[in-house]
């Protein structure tokens, strides 16, 4: 007695709370989710209401490089010179991808959705195509250019020529020669078509394209003047200026070859883009984590991140404000039934036991059915829920504690029962409620989240996590992002609640005894 | 010596419980036709085995449980008659100090916190004179004043029912019920306990009933003791008269069977046959009959009222009739 | 009656608290003799029932026996293995414990609870086995023994139950019999039935007895010689009448004196100033120090040691050294 210290009961818990280390990390976890909920709107990088592209130019990013490609494109003449080139046709081949478009030697393209495709820069016979990725890496090399090698020399009737074909791949790897291209064509097709089967949505069109495709394509434009057999040998015929065209796929080229006549003036062999290969990203919605966005942006390109924070605010505020209603209401109709005891008691307990038979969730949906949705009536339904659990603990513990000998004690001295309850009963149950409390914010969190995610939240745009969870649903295949973290921040909120909770109630339970 | 309490054919029932599909009410009469007084400044002793009605019987006094029926006197005025509020500003004058020290403070107050109830209950004096009040009836009781500030859960047993006492105290009642005030503590506490109780009686001109099982405890500190068995009232006498003239055979019994600490007085005890029957269902006639070594046809039949042996001495026995 | 058939040694138990070891029993030694009733007395916290644990090796953690022996039948106790012990347990050296509410098992009746511990220590087939519980149920006293044999614990009062804690323990013939407390719960009239019970099973089998008990008055009614504890250690043995009439340590004179006696009215209590020290706070001189009225210098720095001061008669006191 002498030395000993003198702990309050407060002292008492924080020094065996403290032991509690899962508890304990909980709790600081706790409020950091706290902190960053009170601070929300304030911290959160982009609006999160708003679409990020939006709001690029206010925040001074500049992500036009990243988000529009220009590709320079120069021609190439049969003489060897580069002239400009304009007016070319330009195809997307997927326009759920991209869109291009051309001006003056200059082609924009800007991505609408995400994938792999190419772009086909033609004119005329000649046909160049690029690999634009969309928010998709380590796609193999496609075919981009062709180039035929016109003859040496002079080509007289009768001349039988082979001519060099060159490919040049979008990693700018050249092959030269038939052979080499006919073993790696087969290879680079394949790698395509299976690509291609992922990314999009018209298989069956696409199936027969790249069955042509693995096909080099031997054409002679005038068959007086040259004659080209399937596997490339060109035979002079007859005078005259004949053009041989190859192709592969889309990929197109041409070569003049002039037979007994003198060269006229050049015409465009190739066309030659400043990349042949061009990474993009998508900017539209469904942007994938990045440093810009730490969770990605969602189905209208709103920043996660922004919204997982301002949902925080939401989410806690439904989970502490209907358990707070819940728990007040029920620890009072609770302790009227237990400390009074005969016909409160029977009323109040025969009402709790209608409210308990419902489960928890037809009961919260039964109560929007009758309210409408919204916010403040999803916090009124988890608290209809909460209510009939504390009159339920409450009562037990006021019975229990009405047993103490100390409120007799009490009653004996002559305190008003009003005293009596708010003195020895209230203090003593209070270690009951408070566990009670945070394992249930917990519930209604998810309860919460649940009445949000089958839409009964009202506003569904709104950056709650729940209706975040919903909203993503659909494309939760596609996309972990969107689903994943607004998830992972209700399952994180959720544990270190029951953690927490389970942790009070370790410390609480046994009695605070040293 | 004036009566301060008088208790008249005093009844207390509780509602037994039903078996499934009966219709009568069973009842348990923890309490039936109970007659006594305390005098002013006298300490009279009850004693009888667990479920005997005894504590019951300290409760309803206090109003503490509503009696069923009967009257009970304080100096004067009719208790039952009073309305709830009357009845709480009454209670300053009658106290109980109770049997388990761990149970009957609350661990979240603090000694200081404890003492100060009763006086802000009763609107005693402000924060100043409250707080000398508190000291001076800490060091009436043995206790330290610098364990005001300490919280009830720190103390020893005995350091707690000093604190149970000084509670009961503060407010200077006339009665103090004391309900098994030293079964729970060990015999080398029970004696300072005891002692304190005796000192405090002597200097605040207390009045106790004290409610006890152990017969050595109640010779000691009682002037008269009343013995009670399943509800009833057996035997009223002076210490000195029941202890060494036992009229009742319940109170013989009881007397026999408690070993006495010295083991040249061991001796054959009257050993009693059976258990005590539960108060639900008593026997028909004297509540002892089914136990009684002495038991007659009359006694299973009817049931025997008080009688007054000699002045100071009353028994509900046919045997004495 | 002089073949020893228990023998504990300089027995010491510990517990662990947040890395500090307290030692609760410290260097005890005492002999039981076959038939004979060997009395434990103290206040709550002195050791007391660890010991008699200990005995059984139902010790558990966070406590622990940190040195000593506790031979029965030239076997040391604390050696053997757990399944060696459970052999020991129940079979020769058996426990009856103070709670008669709890400690037998609510779903099971009392017929399946004695059966179990026969079939688990003979050889006896089912039929027999209810043989003999009936008929040990009969030697306890139980009248009606087929109806109680299918009884439920809950049927039963208090006494009863402990009838029949002392038919289990009693059920194969231990040669130790461990009473921890077992009438403490139970009502005067009963627990004298239930001592007048121990005695007679007691003649009969020739069982050694340890009855733990804080009540003196038990102790001179029941035992042979007797074990007076404070704060884990002996502080004096003596055959029963030596200790009652002519008691040597301080302490003991203090129980003694501050007993209320049923038989003579004393006009005050002694008291034995102050509380029982919590275990493990006193390390230097003698425990009893504090409390004592005759303490003198030497009891501050040294611990006595046991010294003889009778015929059979030893004191842990610097007095008589």
């Amino acid at each position: 007695m002498k030395s000993q210290k003198t702990y309050s009961f407060y002292q008492l818990f924080l020094k065996k709370f403290k032991k509690q280390t899962m508890a304990v990390i909980a709790f600081w976890i706790l409020i950091g989710i706290f902190l960053l909920g009170l601070a929300g709107p304030w911290i959160t990088p982009y609006d999160p209401n708003r679409p990020v592209t939006e709001q690029y130019e206010e925040k001074g990013i500049d992500r036009t490089n990243e988000m529009t490609g220009m590709i320079q494109i120069t021609g190439i003449m049969s003489d060897g010179a580069e002239r400009p080139v304009s007016e070319v046709m330009l195809q997307s081949s997927n326009r759920q991808i991209s869109s291009v478009s051309e001006s003056s030697g200059t082609i924009t393209i800007t991505p609408v959705g995400q994938g792999s495709t190419t772009v086909l820069i033609a004119k005329g016979d000649v046909a160049t195509q690029i690999q634009l990725d969309v928010s998709v890496e380590d796609t193999p090399p496609i075919l981009t250019q062709l180039l035929l090698h016109g003859p040496p020399g002079k080509v007289k009737k009768g001349d039988i020529l082979q001519l060099e074909l060159e490919a040049t791949l979008s990693n700018g790897d050249k092959l030269v020669g038939l052979e080499q291209i006919r073993s790696n064509l087969q290879q680079l097709m394949g790698a395509r078509k299976t690509d291609s089967h992922e990314k999009n949505g018209f298989l069956t069109a696409r199936k027969k394209q790249s069955e042509e495709v693995g096909q080099i394509h031997y054409q002679s434009t005038d068959e007086k003047v040259i004659r080209v057999s399937p596997d490339g040998m060109v035979t002079a015929l007859g005078q005259g200026i004949g053009q041989v065209k190859v192709s592969i796929g889309p990929v197109s080229t041409i070569v003049p070859i002039a037979v007994e006549t003198p060269q006229q003036e050049p015409v465009l062999v190739k066309i030659k883009p400043s990349q042949t290969h061009i990474a993009l990203m998508d900017n539209r919605k469904h942007q994938q984590p990045s440093l810009l966005h730490w969770f990605g942006t969602d189905h209208q390109n709103r920043d996660i991140f922004s919204r997982v924070l301002a949902g925080t605010r939401e989410t806690l505020f439904i989970g502490f404000v209907s358990v707070g209603i819940g728990a007040v209401i029920g620890t009072l109709l609770g302790l009227l039934a237990g400390y009074y005891g005969r016909w409160i008691d029977s009323i109040i307990t025969r009402l709790t036991d209608i409210l308990l038979a419902f489960p928890g969730i037809l009961l919260a949906i039964a109560v929007i059915a009758v309210l409408g949705a919204g916010m403040v009536n999803i916090i009124f339904a988890v608290a209809v829920f909460t209510v009939p659990i504390f009159i339920r603990i409450v009562r037990g513990s006021a019975l229990a504690l009405k047993q103490m000998t100390y409120v007799e004690a009490a009653k004996s001295i002559g305190v008003q029962d009003f005293v009596i309850i708010m003195r020895h009963i209230l203090p003593g149950m209070l270690p009951v409620v408070m566990v009670y409390l945070t394992m249930r914010i917990g519930t209604a969190i998810l309860l919460g989240a649940a009445l949000s995610f089958l839409g009964l939240g009202g506003d569904i745009t709104a950056p709650e996590w729940g209706a975040m969870l919903s909203a993503a649903k659909d494309n939760s295949r596609n996309f972990f992002y969107p689903t994943f973290f607004p998830g992972i921040a209700i399952v994180l909120t959720v544990v270190c609640f029951n953690l927490f909770g389970d942790g009070l109630r370790d410390t609480l339970d046994p009695k605070l005894k040293e | 010596m004036d009566p301060l309490v008088e208790v008249q054919q005093l009844q207390v029932f509780y509602p037994g419980k039903n078996k499934l599909l009966q219709k009568t009410k069973s009842v348990v009469k923890a309490v039936d036709h109970v007659s006594f007084t305390i005098n002013q400044g006298e300490t009279l002793g009850l004693v009888g085995e667990s479920g005997c009605g005894k504590s019951t019987m300290g409760r309803a006094i206090l109003h503490l449980i509503k009696p069923t029926s009967g009257e009970i006197g304080f100096a004067g005025r009719n208790l039952s008659s009073l309305s709830a509020s009357e009845l709480r500003q009454q209670r300053k004058h009658f106290q109980m100090v109770f049997q388990d020290p761990f149970s009957s403070l609350n661990p979240r107050l603090t000694v200081k916190e404890i003492l100060d109830e009763p006086l802000k209950a009763h609107r005693l004096g402000d924060e100043h004179q409250r707080l000398e009040k508190i000291h001076h009836i800490m060091e009436v009781c043995g206790l330290n004043r610098t364990y005001a500030e300490r919280y009830a859960h720190e103390f020893s047993g005995g350091q707690r029912q000093r604190i149970g006492i000084a509670r009961a105290l503060i407010l200077q009642p006339q009665l103090v019920v004391a309900d098994e005030p030293v079964s729970a503590l060990d015999v080398s506490i029970q004696s300072q306990i005891l002692n304190l109780m005796q000192d405090l009686q002597e200097e605040f001109h207390l009045t106790y009933l004290f409610i006890s099982h152990d017969l050595g405890v109640v010779r000691h500190i009682c002037n008269r003791v009343g013995v009670m068995y399943l509800g009833k009232m057996a035997e009223l006498a002076t210490t000195e008269q029941l202890y060494a003239n036992p009229l009742h055979p319940y109170t013989k019994t009881l007397l026999s069977a408690i070993p006495v600490a010295d083991p040249r007085l061991r001796k054959e005890r009257i050993i009693l046959q059976g258990d005590v029957p539960s108060p639900a269902n008593s026997p028909q006639g004297c509540a002892f009959s089914s136990r009684c070594p002495n038991v007659m046809e009359i006694c299973k039949e009817i049931r025997p009222d008080m009688q007054q042996v000699t002045d100071s001495h009353s028994v509900a026995c046919h045997l004495y009739v | 009656m002089n073949t020893p058939i228990l023998e504990v040694n300089q027995l010491q138990v510990s517990f662990k608290k947040e890395k500090e070891e307290i030692t609760v029993v410290n260097g005890i030694s005492f002999v039981v003799h076959a038939g004979e009733t060997l009395g434990i007395v103290g206040e709550s916290g002195c050791g007391k029932s660890i010991t008699s644990l200990s005995i059984m090796r139902l010790i558990s953690s966070p406590g622990r026996i940190t040195s000593g022996q506790i031979v029965y039948n030239n076997r040391d106790l604390t050696q053997l293995s757990e399944e060696e012990m459970r052999i020991v347990r129940g079979n020769e050296i058996s426990m009856i414990f103070q709670e008669p509410m709890t400690s037998l098992n609510p779903v099971f009746t009392i017929g399946r609870q004695i059966d179990e511990i026969i079939l688990l220590h003979t050889c006896a087939s089912k039929q027999e086995a209810k043989e003999q519980s009936i008929e040990m149920l009969k030697r306890v006293g139980i009248s009606r023994a087929e109806q109680i044999y299918r009884s439920y614990p809950f049927e039963l009062s208090g006494g009863m139950r402990q009838r029949v804690m002392i038919a289990i323990g009693m059920a194969c013939q231990p040669k130790l019999l461990i009473a921890d407390e077992p009438t403490t719960a139970l009502d005067v009239t009963i627990q004298l039935q239930i001592l007048d019970l121990m005695k007679k099973l007691q003649e009969k089998e020739n069982t050694a007895i340890i009855l733990i008990t804080h009540d003196l008055g038990v102790v001179a009614e029941m035992c042979d010689r007797v074990l007076v504890m404070y704060a884990g250690e002996v502080v004096e043995e003596a055959v029963v009448d030596d200790l009652f009439h002519n008691p040597k340590h301080p302490y003991t004179i203090g129980l003694l004196q501050s007993m209320p006696s049923s038989v003579e009215k004393k006009s005050r209590l002694y008291t034995i100033k102050g509380q029982v020290p919590p275990a493990g706070s006193i390390t230097k001189g003698c425990r009893f120090a504090e409390r004592c009225d005759h303490v003198i210098d030497r009891c501050w720095g040294e611990e006595p040691a046991i010294v003889l001061v009778g015929n059979n008669h030893t004191c842990r006191c610097w007095l008589h050294a």
